[in-house]
């Protein structure tokens, strides 16, 4: 008897259900749905490694297909320099004191680009500014420190007859001014938005550059010992990394692409 | 508004520019540091001589360089705020806002150079016998430029503030000329302070590769009657054409040609613009 009951009551379930007309959804309603939930689905982020090598790496091609021919010619220049120069304490002042000059040229691009007026028009791109900064910075400096070392490699072909320590010395008095201008650009890329700016950061480095040649300071910084220019190098490194790490926390809430 | 008060409002964005305090800093810390890489021993007098020597040492680098920086954007200002339109609504013309403009450059060349003199001042105090401003200039003679012998120290000073005011002020009208014709002071500051550290550049480093070329004679002459020259005193040079008081004649005379100039041009451009 139960089992009949039971029986009966599948029947009429399969009946309502073959008999229950689906209401149609519209195509839009569906599409907006989804569109409203996807606001609520985690949203999927590039490692942060990943992210900073892609977009160093891009920064790095943009700056050589835009600055080709005048790092080339910066190039040539630096090269010329060494020669001409005779082989004396001036040669090794000059050679220092142009070791930044890839940063100098394209710190004025960095500056440029990012003109207060530009603000509306990078809160629509993918990265953030902050983002562009740091990967802009990083692909300059290594590229300048890659031509430095480049350069150096060639000062050590043609003075052959210079020792270690010296080789030493001057490498690591060399950073100095690439490191201190990448500080700079950073710092000022992000607080004072200026092309102005970075033309005083430029003048002020003729001028140094001048003072060293011109009075005995140049000597006088020339001679200093190497551990007093390793210390000075370490404080910029830590300072840069520091400013880096915060430059890329720096970076816009995902809602904002949104 | 009266045309003190416009001064002062001239005044008041011409040392708002930030550019300016970026340069002043970077500029005191070098000139320091220029000032102490001259070591010498202490004999009588020094602080006067080492004093009068300083800004034609490396001291006008300095002066030079502010100028470029606080004067390029002297003209411009208006137009890179968008003020442009709102100027042709002023009262009184733009010739007055021109003259007014080049008398407030000629507060800040004496500011800049009263500052450098004070630095210097403060740091050779440290150093050496404040002793001698009555002292004859021959006692201990200043190396860089011709004077008087027969001068006394302050005589000396008095000289050459108003000649380095001169100088520079000639060389702040020079970017104001050229900030007529170029908008952007970005590339009046980069043309001003390139024509200025080439000069530099060759007096001091390329010219003991080409010295005794011929181009190098032609050159140092460019240079000795040039703005570097005016402000490094080569126009004072010990077998020069001119006396302490013909220069300070001629410098007046370029001065107000200048200033007449940058008038003349501004007035005319003026209506080139309104199409008159």
């Amino acid at each position: 008897m139960k089992k009949h009951n039971d029986h009966e009551r599948e029947d009429q379930i399969s009946l309502l259900f073959n008999s229950y007309q689906v209401p149609e959804i519209n195509g839009t309603d569906k599409k907006e749905t989804i569109e409203l939930l996807k606001a609520y689905m985690p949203i999927h982020q590039e490692p942060t490694i990943e992210l900073m090598k892609k977009l160093v790496w891009q920064a790095f091609i943009e700056i050589l297909s835009r600055y080709k021919f005048q790092l080339l010619i910066l190039l040539l220049l630096m090269f010329m320099t060494y020669m001409v120069i005779p082989e004396n304490m001036d040669r090794w002042i000059i050679f220092i004191l142009i070791a930044p000059s890839p940063l100098l040229l394209v710190g004025w691009h960095v500056m440029n680009l990012n003109s207060e007026s530009m603000v509306e028009l990078e809160m629509t791109y993918k990265y953030s500014f902050q983002q562009m900064i740091f990967s802009k910075i990083v692909s300059i400096s290594v590229c300048s420190i890659f031509i430095y070392t480049v350069a150096f490699l060639y000062m050590i072909l043609i003075n052959d007859y210079l020792i270690a320590t010296t080789l030493f010395h001057i490498a690591v008095t060399g950073l100095t001014p690439i490191l201190l201008f990448c500080l700079a650009l950073l710092t000022l890329s992000l607080k004072y938005r200026n092309l102005m700016s970075w033309t005083v950061i430029l003048l002020a480095w003729i001028l140094f550059a001048l003072l060293s040649v011109y009075t005995p300071m140049g000597t006088i910084l020339f001679m200093m010992n190497t551990s007093i220019y390793i210390t000075v190098n370490i404080i910029l490194i830590v300072l840069i990394v520091y400013r880096l790490k915060r430059v890329w926390r720096m970076e816009r809430i995902q809602d904002e692409f949104n | 508004m009266s045309l003190i008060k416009l001064g002062f409002m001239e005044g008041k964005k011409l040392f708002s520019q930030r550019e300016i305090y970026i340069a002043l800093f970077l500029c005191t810390v070098l000139f320091v540091m220029g000032l102490d890489a001259i070591g010498e021993p202490d004999v009588p007098l020094l602080f006067w001589r080492k004093l009068a020597d300083v800004i034609p040492y490396v001291g006008f680098w300095f002066i030079a360089i502010l100028i470029v920086v606080g004067v390029a954007r002297c003209l411009p200002f208006e137009q890179e705020q968008g003020m442009s339109e709102l100027l042709l609504t002023y009262k009184k013309g733009r010739l007055t806002l021109l003259v007014v403009k080049q008398i407030v450059i000629l507060m800040y060349c004496v500011s800049i150079v009263l500052y450098f003199y004070g630095i210097a001042v403060f740091v050779f105090t440290m150093d050496y016998d404040l002793t001698g401003l009555f002292a004859q200039v021959k006692e201990n003679p200043n190396l860089y430029f011709y004077a008087n012998l027969e001068w006394t120290y302050a005589e000396l000073m008095i000289y050459e503030f108003g000649y380095i005011v001169l100088a520079s002020y000639i060389f702040a009208l020079f970017i104001v000329l050229l900030s007529l014709f170029i908008k952007r002071s970005v590339f009046i500051m980069m043309i001003g302070g390139s024509i200025f550290a080439a000069g530099e550049l060759f007096d001091k480093f390329i010219i003991k590769y080409i010295g005794t070329m011929e181009l190098g004679y032609y050159l140092t002459t460019i240079y000795d009657y040039m703005f570097n020259g005016m402000l490094s005193f080569r126009y004072l040079n010990y077998f020069g054409p001119f006396s302490t008081n013909e220069v300070y004649g001629l410098f007046l005379f370029i001065a107000f040609l200048l200033f007449g100039m940058n008038l003349f041009l501004g007035r005319w451009q003026r209506h080139v613009a309104m199409g008159d």
